[in-house]
């Protein structure tokens, strides 16, 4: 007997007939998988342990803040640029740990030439990775400047009247995460780029930036070279007074001599991070595969 | 007559001094194709034009009748590439990675996702799928491999030598997988490789390269077909074999003993009765000598032939 | 040798007495290797002979280990291995017998050939030197590009280099690992060439490889090694032969398929017939024997049972890969 309901179903290989959106959705997709990568996300523990332990040491000192500022009844100030100066050191960690991630790791396991003879080219690898990078980057640099914005408001007596008259420090925040992050996420792309082992990738990032550090200071102390110039030529030094002077935080260095104006900060900040993207541009346009 | 699918046209690459591709000229027709020829002779840097990694200093190539230079993207969906090398991120599984594979070439998240596992299906993996690569024999890897060149449903599939570390019964599964790639999905499939006796098997035509050049393009059938030498392998001991080389000489036949097989020539332009003629002397000669027949076969030619004379 | 064995200096006898006369170049006796958990060679005995000997196998059977106890890289666990006559763990003086070409060996790049090559020489305590060293180039064919540095070489060179190194004292026995990985066809005929060359003058070779196709060629005795134990040896076509529990699939072409079919499937040999549209193919048990039936089954009997002509005959069966799956089954 026939029964006209049993079918046995064609699974043979079809062929896709649906959209392709080229270019474009393969670099949406190595975005979001640029910015997954970033937080550790869909990888087992160890690989969100580096963001985590930033975010949440970077966190704490404002935190802290907060919960003094809040007991004091409002009176004590909350000083931005002080606390986030400190942590700059711990945002560069996130980027040598991260960059190799995101960069080394595709060279080191061949997987850039398979993506290439795909909708991707050389330079929109690139730009994804490294609008990845600093979309990250600027989450976390945001994260404890912002807790601390939102926590002032909040603990403030009456926080509309607090609002009127702190409101405008968002501006400041703002800028300053994306100065941060651009710096940061320009300088490790670029370093990791240059290397499929990832060990030295974040050795080199974090060896650049101690290194800097180091020859600034030694420029400074040593060859007399102003306190001014050095805090432009070390970027952590530059965005730690940038900060300062962003929030009207003074220290008694700045007192005695005091910074380049805030606008040059910006072009040299702009400018490291801008080299950064081009080395990284121009490594990956280079590398054999 | 289908136009072929893909044709080159004097396509030329210098690096610096060293021509790897030399007014390279070639029609490459539908169905499966095997690419052979020395390392170094030019069929990775004619690939990499293909897949649209190179540049031809000159000449052109087009595929379905898309020149590879001017209209790259439209290549980039027609193509599919199994590298030789590895390739596959030890922490990633092959569902996800075929899965960002696919979406690479522009297919949306949920289609990516559909395809992969499609493909991943087609190709053998079922739970493995979720685990990290880092864990895969090389069969599953190279599994994976097939899978992410497949998922956007290319036209031609290039595979860069697909048995690589794979043991015998692993070859067998992927020479398998590979002619029902080519047979029934519809694909055509251009094979790089060593391994000639592969290529044997599941090929339809060859296109032998050389020094930047091509060399000879041929179906397999040409290649491997019939010679005029009848190879004839007894049950017999050595004194016996003489006996039986003896007496079909004595019939008028030309015929050598090469190690333990009796080759025998068959004249040519023989008709039919000449040719049974001498098919039954053998028979009558081996019985007369008490031998047993093992193997009674045209001798054919071998795609290695082609580098024999070359190598000596 | 790979290894940086120092033999006798020029001048110097041998320490050792000369090994046993007609001693084979290389026996296992029940030799086992383990490390740690892993049995990597399990209690395999065999015998090489002068001649190319195949040892074949997928990867992580044990082949290179075996390679490494013949060459007296590493010591067995259990079991003897015996080079001419003696166990060849730390004795400089088999070393000079034997030679081993490891997979994978890093070749100094800045070296040229003939450096490389003298400088393994050296190593070996050679006399002549020079003179050896460009004997062991002739033999691979590269003394015309002696001179080059090795890191300009192609990947068939290279092998060939380490070829030379390792005959430049002109062993007796061969030992390569891998010798024809990432050989192109012609390099691989080449290689060929050479080590047929060496065992026609006497030397055992033993190479090893996972790809049937490259042993098939070249060798002319087979030891087939899974899972770290030995699971046959012999010339393939004689192994075939037999596999006995397993029917033979012959195809059969004649002038009249059917007629020959008829006279074939009354014989208690013959197990299964099947015709169509070109060949007719049989299934037998004993193939030995149907190799003299079909003969007499052709020449036919008299007025009702009028001559066939045999135009195919053709075992379908007895290629290395069917002997290989079989083995692998059991």
């Amino acid at each position: 007997m026939s029964d006209p309901t049993a079918t046995i179903h064609d699974l043979g290989y079809r062929r896709y007939e649906g959209p392709r959106d080229g270019a474009r959705g393969a670099f949406d997709a190595l975005v979001w998988q640029g910015i997954r990568t970033m937080f550790g996300i869909g990888r087992p523990f160890k690989a969100k342990s580096v963001p985590v332990f930033v975010i949440v040491v970077t966190m704490l000192p404002a935190l802290a803040t907060l919960t003094a500022a809040s007991a004091s009844g409002g009176q004590m100030p909350v000083p931005y640029g002080i606390l986030i100066a400190p942590q700059l050191l711990l945002f560069v960690l996130y980027g040598a740990a991260q960059a190799p991630e995101m960069l080394s790791r595709d060279q080191q396991h061949r997987v850039l030439p398979l993506m290439l003879t795909r909708d991707v080219t050389r330079g929109q690898y690139a730009s994804a990775r490294l609008l990845a990078m600093f979309t990250a980057m600027f989450v976390v640099c945001l994260a404890p400047l912002l807790l601390l914005y939102i926590g002032e408001i909040s603990i403030a007596k009456q926080p509309t009247a607090a609002f009127a008259r702190m409101g405008g420090k968002i501006g400041p925040v703002l800028l300053h995460a994306t100065m941060t992050a651009w710096v940061i996420a320009g300088v490790s792309a670029a370093l990791a780029s240059l290397t499929a082992r990832r060990a030295y990738a974040t050795a080199a990032v974090i060896g650049v930036f101690l290194v800097v550090a180091a020859i600034t200071t030694g420029l400074n102390e040593l060859a007399g070279l102003p306190d001014g110039v050095t805090a432009l030529l070390d970027p952590i030094q530059a965005l730690r007074t940038m900060a300062l002077m962003l929030f009207g935080e003074t220290t008694r260095g700045m007192e005695l001599t005091p910074p380049p104006p805030l606008p040059l900060f910006l072009v040299v900040l702009v400018a490291l991070g801008a080299a950064g993207a081009a080395g990284l541009v121009w490594r990956l346009r280079r590398v054999d595969l | 007559m289908t136009p072929p699918l893909l044709v080159a046209r004097d396509l030329t690459r210098r690096y610096g001094a060293v021509t790897a591709l030399d007014a390279l000229t070639v029609d490459v027709d539908a169905g499966i194709t095997g690419l052979v020829g020395a390392n170094g002779a030019g069929k990775s840097t004619f690939i990499k034009i293909l897949l649209g990694l190179v540049e031809p200093t000159s000449g052109t190539a087009a595929l379905a009748g898309h020149d590879v230079c001017t209209e790259r993207d439209a290549i980039r969906a027609l193509v599919g590439y199994m590298p030789e090398h590895d390739c596959l991120p030890p922490e990633m599984s092959a569902a996800e990675f075929v899965t960002f594979m696919a979406r690479c070439s522009g297919l949306p998240a949920n289609a990516a996702r559909e395809r992969a596992a499609e493909v991943l299906r087609h190709v053998g993996l079922f739970e493995e799928r979720y685990r990290p690569m880092g864990g895969y024999s090389t069969g599953m890897g190279q599994r994976v491999k097939l899978a992410q060149a497949l998922v956007h449903d290319p036209r031609l599939l290039i595979l860069d030598e697909p048995t690589n570390g794979l043991d015998p019964a692993g070859r067998d599964d992927m020479l398998a997988l590979i002619e029902r790639t080519g047979r029934e999905f519809g694909m055509s499939v251009l094979v790089s490789s060593h391994l000639l006796g592969e290529l044997e098997r599941i090929a339809e035509r060859i296109v032998l390269i050389e020094a930047g050049r091509l060399v000879r393009a041929a179906p397999v059938g040409v290649l491997t077909g019939e010679t005029g030498t009848l190879v004839v392998e007894l049950d017999a001991d050595a004194a016996t074999l003489d006996a039986f080389v003896t007496g079909l000489a004595s019939r008028g036949l030309a015929v050598r003993l090469d190690r333990q097989r009796v080759l025998v020539d068959i004249p040519d332009g023989a008709d039919p009765a000449q040719v049974a003629h001498v098919h039954d002397a053998v028979r009558d000669a081996a019985v007369a000598c008490e031998a047993g027949l093992l193997r009674l076969e045209r001798r054919r030619g071998h795609l290695e032939d082609l580098f024999a004379s070359a190598a000596a | 040798m790979s290894a940086a064995a120092v033999g006798p200096l020029p001048g110097q006898a041998p320490s050792v007495g000369a090994p046993p006369v007609g001693a084979p170049p290389l026996v296992f006796d029940h030799v086992s290797h383990w490390y740690g958990d892993v049995v990597a060679v399990n209690d395999v005995s065999a015998t090489v002979e002068p001649g190319i000997t195949g040892l074949l196998g997928p990867n992580g059977a044990g082949k290179s280990t075996l390679l490494q106890m013949a060459a007296g890289l590493i010591a067995p666990s259990s079991g003897g291995v015996r080079v001419f006559g003696e166990s060849p763990v730390e004795r400089p003086a088999i070393f000079r017998r034997v030679a081993l070409v490891p997979e994978r060996e890093a070749l100094p790049g800045m070296l040229s050939a003939r450096a490389f090559v003298e400088a393994r020489a050296t190593l070996l305590g050679l006399r002549d030197v020079r003179g050896a060293a460009a004997r062991a180039l002739a033999l691979v064919e590269l003394d015309l590009v002696a001179d080059r540095k090795v890191q300009g070489f192609s990947k068939g060179m290279r092998q060939r280099t380490k070829l030379a190194a390792a005959l430049v004292h002109e062993p007796q026995l061969v030992l390569l690992d891998e010798p024809f990985n990432g050989l192109d066809p012609r390099q691989r005929l080449q290689m060929m060439r050479l080590l047929e060359a060496r065992a026609a003058a006497g030397t055992a070779v033993l190479l090893s490889s996972h790809i049937l196709e490259e042993i098939e060629g070249v060798a002319s005795r087979i030891l087939v090694v899974l899972a770290g134990r030995l699971a046959a040896s012999g010339d393939h076509r004689t192994l075939r032969r037999l596999m006995t529990d397993r029917p033979h699939t012959v195809r059969l072409r004649a002038s009249d398929n059917r007629a020959l079919a008829a006279r074939l499937v009354a014989h208690p040999v013959v197990i299964g017939v099947e015709v169509d549209a070109h060949d007719l193919t049989v299934r037998t048990t004993d193939f030995t024997a149907f190799s003299r039936l079909v003969l007499r089954a052709a020449q036919g009997h008299g007025a009702h049972a009028p001559a066939l002509t045999l135009y195919e005959v053709q075992p379908t069966d007895e290629s290395l890969e069917h002997v290989f799956a079989y083995l692998v089954e059991r």
